[in-house]
């Protein structure tokens, strides 16, 4: 069987009269890549929070390591490593102080590994956190998340502030690190080509319910993009069935679909219709076609 | 919002209301218990000079708070500068961009004086109110205080400027000499002309401060001495400014890391900076009186009494404001998620935080005391004689035997602590919820003040009005009396269900929070202390009086449970 990190049980929550959170359930299991992804306010990081105890679940239960955040800070907290979505170190800290201060609490702090990284961001060790520019932080808060070699990585945002080299190539090398040495590793993203490269395992959050969750392959291979031609102008959305989304107008129009080609040309053949061309749909039209941004009127000619 | 001048004052107030409204609150609700606690045969002199303390210390919190919710970064160290930095990149005028605030600010102190001041004297004072004088004097000490710490962001020009300005303030040239009318709030300058040089140094600071903020609005100082940057605000930090080497951070364990930390934040470092800058501004303000010899006698014992204690106060309110790593950031409060994710216990993490807070405020006493102590006989006249008097204080406790002075030194030293804590927690509770805060703080003196209106309505303002008005009061010191184990058991209770103490935790939390109590009634009934065996003081007081000896168990569970909603929301 295998081992869960992570569990979130029907966890809600609500702001005021803002739900963030409604009865989501989420499972993280060792050695795989978890991509959370979803729209601006969609509950991305209440969850993220609830993970590491910075919010209390009031209804519904969080686990991790079999533990609950809020009741054992101490012993979750030192298998996480946590980088925040504002990269918030303490700017008053020297680069040195931050790692001898990120080392006290964990056993596992590899010096090695944090010397390495700074050799490749090209850090100076006793710079100030405060002198540095934006993207230098980002380097340094991602070198104190993963340079003790947590169980569990958590990062909110990780591309936020870094260039396009570090992006592509070290933040991949070191997620792909973690997972092949049996680790797990959960980020959010809004780069959709990001967690289509690194994650096994995409979970979608929208308006705080979690609308998908599968496997990266799993979701490759169910969803597919159809272009859809009609003998006569449609003027209202076509009914289709397994759709998730249909954007288009007049005769042509284009079709997310969690079905085969097949069963969903069986269902266009009763409108008069045909699939002039379909592939598997990307994860971006995924996601757009998931959070319900459904555009009428758009002439999708492909 | 129809300009940038709306816009500026909408933002203005929206930071400021709160703490407006607070400390309009403390301020009527504080001078009405000094009143009650008062002897009735005494006459409203007492009742008048407490207004006036109490307003003015409301003052200094209105200061910090409006100023800090202003700041971009709220630490104290950096707040130096014109603080609408975030507003620099707005298309508007410097001149509006510094006089809109400037102006809303001088109103604001304005309402903070004037609202609490006629309400006590319509209720209590009774007496003649010279507006026009004070406003003048609010007037000047609101604009000049903000001027002077916005016009430069370099702390050697601002020192510089500050003891300026006191010169100026010493020799009458801010503020005209007026006359008092003794028992009442009547202050009389000679003549109208006596205005005339005051507003012109204002406008000289305000022409001073424009040319100043608009060199800081294109990253410039006005003169450009310690261009290096070493003296601007953020390097105003002893382990930054001073060459001292301060220790690596220990990589053992957590506990040490963390003590590691608190300590280069809230520690000696700052500590030695407090009681450094509190004793300069004695010794200047003394210095300063002494050099213009505005007064040929020595000064008053208690008045210097006064002025060392309130700078103390001051300085220990810097030393435990951000004991919950509470602060401002544009405009909001914030907490370091940093902090929160730190893999250490909440207990753990408050313990350290609270005894390196307390640590430095004892730090920072010694190092005010002996500064004092050397360099006072220089520039204090009769400092010699004020020693010896404040020796002889002393006396009393010589008579005491060991245990009467070791419970005694206890019950001090405890109540401080207690009542500084107590301090910073609400000022981290009000930095998260202003508005909260100030509703429920406006809400109890708007309840008594209508209960005593109640009452009037139906008995009149006779005895009977009266003896009802002492049974009511009595009636709801019953609720404070039972609000305090209420509160530790409901916080306990918390505490418990997340795991933040265990119940043997909590049990020696208990025995020493009992035994705090035990000293409490030895203090209270073996040296017969408030008269309470004697003035036939009535039940309820002496519940209250004995519930105040729950107080730091009250605190310390507070601090755990404060602790552990700031980290897990």
């Amino acid at each position: 069987m295998t081992e869960l990190v992570v569990e979130v049980t029907n966890l809600s929550r609500s702001f005021g009269k803002t739900v963030a959170l409604d009865d989501v359930n989420f499972q993280a299991s060792r050695g795989n890549v978890y991509g959370l992804v979803g729209a601006n306010g969609a509950g991305k990081t209440t969850l993220i929070k609830h993970l590491l105890g910075l919010l209390r679940a009031k209804s519904g239960r969080v686990r991790i390591f079999g533990e609950d955040p809020v009741r054992n800070p101490e012993s979750v907290l030192k298998r996480i490593g946590y980088l925040s979505e504002d990269r918030d170190i303490p700017e008053w800290m020297s680069i040195d102080e931050l790692m001898r201060y990120t080392n006290a609490y964990h056993s596992g702090w590899d010096n090695n590994y944090a010397s390495e990284l700074l050799d490749t961001f090209a850090l100076d060790p006793n710079k100030k956190i405060k002198t540095l520019s934006r993207g230098m932080r980002a380097q340094v808060a991602l070198i104190v998340a993963v340079a003790h070699k947590p169980d569990l990585l958590i990062l909110d945002e990780p591309s936020s502030g870094l260039d396009a080299v570090v992006r592509k190539d070290i933040l991949n090398a070191i997620v792909r690190t973690i997972s092949e040495e049996g680790r797990t590793v959960i980020f959010s993203s809004h780069l959709l080509e990001e967690v289509e490269r690194l994650s096994d395992h995409v979970t979608m959050i929208h308006q705080g319910k979690v609308t998908l969750d599968s496997s990266l392959e799993l979701i490759n291979s169910s969803h597919h993009h159809s272009s859809l031609c009609f003998a006569e102008v449609q003027n209202s959305v076509p009914v289709l069935g397994n759709t998730v989304s249909i954007s288009g107008e007049g005769r042509f129009w284009s079709a997310i679909h969690n079905s085969s080609a097949e069963e969903l040309q069986k269902s266009i053949q009763q409108l008069g219709g045909e699939i002039i061309k379909s592939r598997n749909a990307t994860l971006e039209e995924v996601f757009v076609a998931r959070v319900g941004r459904t555009v009428v009127g758009e002439n999708i000619n492909e | 919002m129809n300009s940038p001048s709306q816009a500026l004052l909408w933002s203005g107030f929206k930071l400021s209301w709160p703490a407006l409204l607070t400390q309009i609150s403390a301020v009527i609700s504080v001078v009405f218990l000094t009143d009650l606690a008062l002897d009735p045969g005494v006459d409203t002199r007492q009742t008048l000079e407490a207004t006036v303390g109490i307003t003015v210390a409301g003052l200094a919190f209105l200061y910090v708070v409006t100023l800090s919710a202003a700041q971009k970064i709220g630490r104290v160290t950096s707040a130096l500068g014109f603080p609408f930095r975030t507003e620099y990149a707005l298309p508007v005028s410097t001149l509006t961009l510094l006089v809109v605030p400037l102006l809303y600010y001088c109103l604001l102190f304005q309402l903070a004086v004037f609202i609490p001041v006629i309400i006590l004297n319509f209720l209590l004072l009774d007496a003649k109110i010279s507006f026009l004088a004070i406003s003048f004097v609010v007037f000047q000490f609101t604009s000049f205080a903000l001027m002077l710490n916005w016009w430069t962001r370099n702390w050697i020009e601002c020192l510089i400027a500050w003891l300026v300005v006191l010169t100026l303030y010493v020799n009458g040239f801010l503020v005209p000499e007026f006359s008092h009318v003794d028992n009442t709030l009547i202050y009389i300058a000679n003549s109208g002309t006596d205005y005339i040089l005051p507003l012109t140094l204002t406008l000289a600071m305000l022409a001073l401060t424009y040319f100043g903020v608009r060199q800081q609005r294109s990253g410039e100082s006005l003169i450009e001495f310690g261009n290096n940057g070493l003296f601007t605000g953020e390097t105003l930090v002893l382990r930054n400014a001073v060459p001292v080497t301060s220790p690596k951070c220990p990589i053992e364990s957590p506990l040490k890391a963390e003590y590691w930390k608190e300590r280069q934040l809230n520690g000696e470092y700052n500590a030695v900076f407090g009681g450094l800058v509190g004793a300069g501004m004695v010794l200047a303000i003394f210095s300063l009186i002494n050099f213009f010899e505005v007064n040929q006698n020595s000064p008053d014992y208690a008045d210097v009494m006064i002025l060392i204690m309130a700078i103390y106060l001051a300085v220990c309110t810097g030393l435990v404001v951000y004991m919950f790593g509470v602060r401002y950031k544009n405009g909001a409060a914030y907490i370091s998620v940093h902090d929160k994710t730190a893999a250490i216990g909440t207990a753990k993490l408050a313990a350290i935080r609270v005894s390196v807070s307390l640590s430095s405020i004892l730090i920072a006493g010694l190092v005010m005391g002996t500064i004092l102590w050397i360099l006072g006989p220089i520039f204090i006249n009769g400092f010699q004689e004020m020693k010896i008097l404040f020796l002889g204080s002393f006396e009393t406790f010589s008579r005491l035997s060991l245990p009467g002075l070791v419970l005694r030194i206890v019950l001090l030293v405890t109540a401080f602590f207690t009542a500084l804590v107590l301090f910073a927690t609400f000022l981290s509770w009000f930095m998260l919820n202003p508005r909260k805060i100030s509703i429920f703080l406006t809400v109890i003196p708007l309840y008594g003040f209508l209960l005593a209106i109640f009452l009037a309505v139906i008995l009149g303002e006779n005895e009977n009005y009266d003896s009802l008005l002492d049974s009511v009061m009595r009636n709801h010191l019953w609720l404070v009396v039972f609000l305090v184990p209420v509160s530790i058991a409901t916080m306990l209770r918390e505490l418990l269900r997340d795991w933040v103490i265990t119940s043997r935790q909590m049990a020696v939390l208990l025995i020493a929070g009992t035994g705090f109590q035990c000293l409490n009634l030895v203090w209270l009934f073996g040296a017969n202390n408030y008269g309470a065996l004697q003035v036939g003081i009535g039940v309820a007081e002496i519940g209250y009086l004995i519930i105040q000896g729950f107080f730091p168990l009250l605190t310390a569970i507070l601090v755990l449970w404060t602790g552990n909603r700031i980290r897990h929301g």
